[in-house]
């Protein structure tokens, strides 16, 4: 597949973002596929922040390693490239001239680009954002008077003189990037229609939106990368959608608050990340204990202790497995996508009640910053169904039953009045420590775990019937390694991917048992799905390909990683 | 007199687990009686409580109750709230689950101002944990932790309150039991997070602090003008005695009445229905670019 990998790189505060925002609007309205993904550092100023457009003519999600273009706007920016291996024979360096200079020797074409008088004849340098995008959009093939529409939507409700103004610097990079066109020779992308019918999406808007799909009212959170944009979302619309919204003290009563709501009738969230889920450990165990529905949404990033803030792993399966003292049952979900994000995000509200269980979304920065155009048509949630009934004057909050679910009632909702505890309890929900409460309740709560096993999510598989190797892998590393298989193109090769991680699916062992060789592809240094798993399928992993750089999985790294173990396995 | 409504009837709400003689009996009939008096029903009250000897009030209650966590009584109850308005929300805890574990939900729910009530047994002594020093142990008194006496000063709760401009900051003494229910109902009442601080004592653990020494040691507060914020403190910072009755009012803005949630709709957020052309039709606006 043709395909242009740029990457823009520049100090965090200079407006990184405002070139991404001109970007994907423009280059779609021009009819391309766009992905675009972004790292960066935990600053507010300073150091070097990147963000990597991919343009194509199709479906297009995987992040790429080896770009073809990078653009500079701050000093360092190709030393840091050099260093993170993004940096290819082919690869072209654009920038003020004084940019283009490294500390390093890094052999590449390097062209510069002088924007500067362009900001002292508009007299605001941060029209130097919108020139670029107009020097990247005149490499390729557009209609540069599009962009008009495009400024219109972002600066909607600014003068018509900015509009103006940031047109004009739009116009001048893109005139200096045609006359360069004889120097450099990019991939012809071909156009097509049907993307003006696509939408443009983060994971972060399509877990918040999938969640309010869900039903969920409320949001608690304490801000933390790479989760608080979740909030921020749910902040911003607060009014339009009627959800009641509430930055805590801490994430003590995040969780506790959100508990609360819950147990009012509110479908709760919580959004955080490793340090600050570790400060709610003690009440996920309440919301088991006093089985209260809460979703967790669990934005990974490296640890341990504060680790690296503004990057990406999967190092906390462990943690939402194993979080909270005592026995119960809980959900971990992991969307393989941004389609997915928004389908996992509205249900696990639904799973969450109906269960009365904490419910995880794990996520990651990676999926939470990237974009790719997505079909209306695969965003699809699950619409929230009532899981509540009336308390009457005898109501039993835990009342026993056949599969653990006691019916849930809401404290004002009817005569009947609802008692919850944290402690272990009777019936009604009242303390005691009689032996057959004792044992009956731990028995009740885990008794459910076997209902939400038996409607677990069958993981996707990709492959032919009969194969010989088989990778597994959770999460949002579910293009890279799907994009990969498609260019390797080896029948012999088959790929599992969970998107609810516990409990699993038991129909999917099946998988492992017709296959001879197992490959785990995961993003933290001990494998930790793959030992789970190993405890199901109780056959040997043969390998693990494993990345715990805070550093997203490239495309070309999954495809060597998988070419030498099947080369040592079959040889050449 | 009431003690009807309110009276539990449930298989384990009879057997009371305090201690014989603890003030907690007498809060309990207090509180169920302010309830009663001030027209509530059990479906419409909630009792949200921490962990500790107080914590145990939901059981012995007639109404919604959530026996929650150590110090996380305030933030349940204030998710509580949130979720739905109409609930009377009673915050119950002691001194170590409000003063120690949950010191900073206390401080930020004074803060945020949610209309719920706060009701703090305070016997200045650990209690189910046995007779360890709590935040309000006075010095001088021996506990299991500082066998020889404690020697460091206490939290003074009260004083506390009104320096963050607490919507309503009130102290009784159990032993006046008429007085703490006028103040119970008048909490219960006034709109804004209602904050009580009820000297109790723990007749196994405090032999410092019994019904003799608070009766001794307290003095009823007349004739004060309960909007004068440095009148208030005064009269708080005031050790011997110990003022009790209201300290300090103020209208303040409520939380839930100003938070975007609650302006186009008013529903308690169980009742709302999610409108799925609102989502598409914001997908639309939003993503086709």
């Amino acid at each position: 597949m043709n395909e242009i990998n740029i990457l823009i790189g520049g100090q965090a505060g200079q407006g990184l973002n405002a070139v991404e925002g001109i970007l994907v609007k423009f280059l779609k309205k021009n009819n391309y596929y766009i992905y675009s993904s972004k790292e960066y550092m935990s600053r507010v100023r300073g150091g070097i922040n990147t963000v990597t457009f991919k343009i194509s003519s199709s479906l297009n999600c995987s992040l790429r390693r080896d770009v073809d273009i990078i653009f500079s706007i701050s000093k360092g920016v190709l030393d840091w490239c050099a260093k993170e291996g993004r940096i290819s024979s082919k690869t072209i360096s654009l920038g003020e001239e004084e940019y283009l200079n490294s500390q390093n020797e890094i052999k590449l074409k390097k062209i510069p680009i002088n924007l500067k008088n362009v900001i002292e004849e508009l007299g605001d340098k941060r029209y130097l954002n919108t020139a670029v995008a107009g020097v990247i959009s005149g490499l390729l093939n557009t209609d540069k008077s599009l962009i008009t529409e495009v400024l219109q939507n972002i600066f909607s409700g600014k003068s018509e003189k900015i509009v103006e103004d940031n047109k004009k610097a739009f116009y001048k990079g893109f005139d200096i990037s045609e006359q360069l066109s004889s120097q450099i020779k990019l991939a012809t992308i071909n156009q097509d229609n049907s993307v003006a019918h696509k939408l443009m999406m983060s994971g972060n808007d399509s877990i918040s939106l999938g969640a309010i799909y869900g039903g969920c009212n409320y949001l608690s959170f304490y801000p933390m990368s790479p989760a608080t944009e979740m909030a921020s979302f749910f902040i911003k619309n607060a009014k339009l959608f009627g959800l009641v919204v509430e930055q805590f003290e801490d994430e003590i009563s995040v969780i506790n608050s959100a508990i609360g709501a819950s147990f009012g009738g509110a479908r709760s969230v919580v959004t955080t990340s490793g340090g600050g889920f570790d400060l709610m450990e003690e009440a996920l165990s309440l919301s088991g204990m006093a089985e209260i529905p809460v979703v967790i949404h669990l934005a990974q990033r490296p640890g341990p202790s504060t680790g690296l803030p503004t990057r990406t792993m999967q190092s906390d399966f462990n943690l939402a497995l194993y979080a909270g003292h005592g026995e119960f049952p809980r959900i971990i979900l992991a969307p393989a996508s941004i389609e997915d994000s928004f389908y996992l995000s509205s249900k696990a509200f639904n799973l969450a009640q109906k269960y009365q269980v904490p419910v995880f979304i794990l996520t990651d920065q990676y999926l939470l910053d990237t974009y790719y155009l997505l079909d209306r048509n695969n965003l699809e949630g699950e619409k929230p169904q009532k899981y509540y009934i009336k308390a009457d004057l005898d109501y039993k909050r835990y009342l026993l039953t056949e599969n653990g679910i006691s019916p849930f009632a809401i404290p004002g909702d009817s005569k009947g009045i609802v008692i919850s505890n944290g402690n272990e309890h009777d019936e009604y929900g009242d303390t005691t420590e009689d032996e057959y409460y004792s044992r009956i309740m731990q028995e009740k709560r885990n008794q459910k775990l076997f209902s939400i096993e038996a409607e677990a999510l069958m993981p996707k598989f990709i492959g032919q019937e009969k194969y010989e190797v088989l990778i597994y892998s959770w999460g949002s590393t579910y293009f890279v390694i799907k994009d990969a298989l498609e260019i390797i193109n080896d029948s012999r090769i088959a790929f599992v991917h969970y998107s609810q991680i516990y409990p699993i699916n038991k129909k999917s062992l099946e998988y492992f048992k017709n296959a001879r060789y197992i490959l785990g592809i995961e993003q933290n240094i001990t494998g930790q799905f793959g030992e789970f798993l190993k405890t199901k399928i109780y056959k040997p992993i043969n390998r693990k390909i494993l990345k715990y750089n805070g550093r997203a999985f490239y495309l070309e790294e999954i495809i060597e990683a998988i070419k030498i173990f099947m080369g040592e396995t079959y040889g050449n | 007199m009431g003690i009807k409504l309110f009276q539990p009837d449930r298989p384990h709400s009879k057997e009371i687990s305090w201690c014989p003689g603890c003030g907690n009996f007498a809060i309990r009939l207090v509180l169920m009686d302010a309830l009663e008096e001030l027209g509530f029903k059990p479906e419409n009250t909630a009792i949200v409580s921490g962990i500790g000897q107080a914590g145990k009030m939901p059981h012995y209650i007639n109404a919604n109750g959530f026996h929650s966590l150590h110090g996380r009584a305030i933030p349940v109850g204030t998710g509580l709230k949130l979720a739905n308005p109409n609930l009377n929300v009673i915050i119950v805890g002691g001194d170590g689950d409000m003063y120690s574990e949950g010191m900073e939900h206390f401080v930020h729910g004074i803060k945020r101002n949610t209309n719920v009530t706060v009701l703090v047994h305070n016997n200045q002594v650990y209690g189910l944990t046995k007779g360890q020093t709590s935040p309000t142990t006075l010095v001088g008194t021996k506990t299991s932790t500082h066998p020889g006496g404690v020697f460091i000063e206490p939290i003074n709760p009260v004083a506390l309150a009104i320096s963050l401009n607490c919507s309503f900051v009130a102290r009784t003494f159990i032993g006046h039991k008429e007085e703490t229910k006028t103040i119970i109902k008048e909490a219960i009442q006034h709109e804004g997070f209602s904050f009580v601080d009820i000297f109790q004592p723990c007749v196994t653990f405090n032999r410092i602090n019994t019904y003799d020494w608070y009766k001794e040691h307290t003095k009823i507060i007349n004739n004060l003008d309960t909007s004068d914020i440095k009148k208030a403190f005064d009269l708080a910072l005031n050790t011997n005695p110990y003022y009790v009755g209201i300290f300090y009012k103020t209208l303040k803005t409520v939380f839930e009445k100003n938070i975007e949630g609650y302006k186009d709709f008013k529903d308690p957020l169980y009742k709302r229905a999610v409108d799925t052309n609102l989502i598409n039709q914001f997908i639309e606006d939003n993503y086709r670019l």
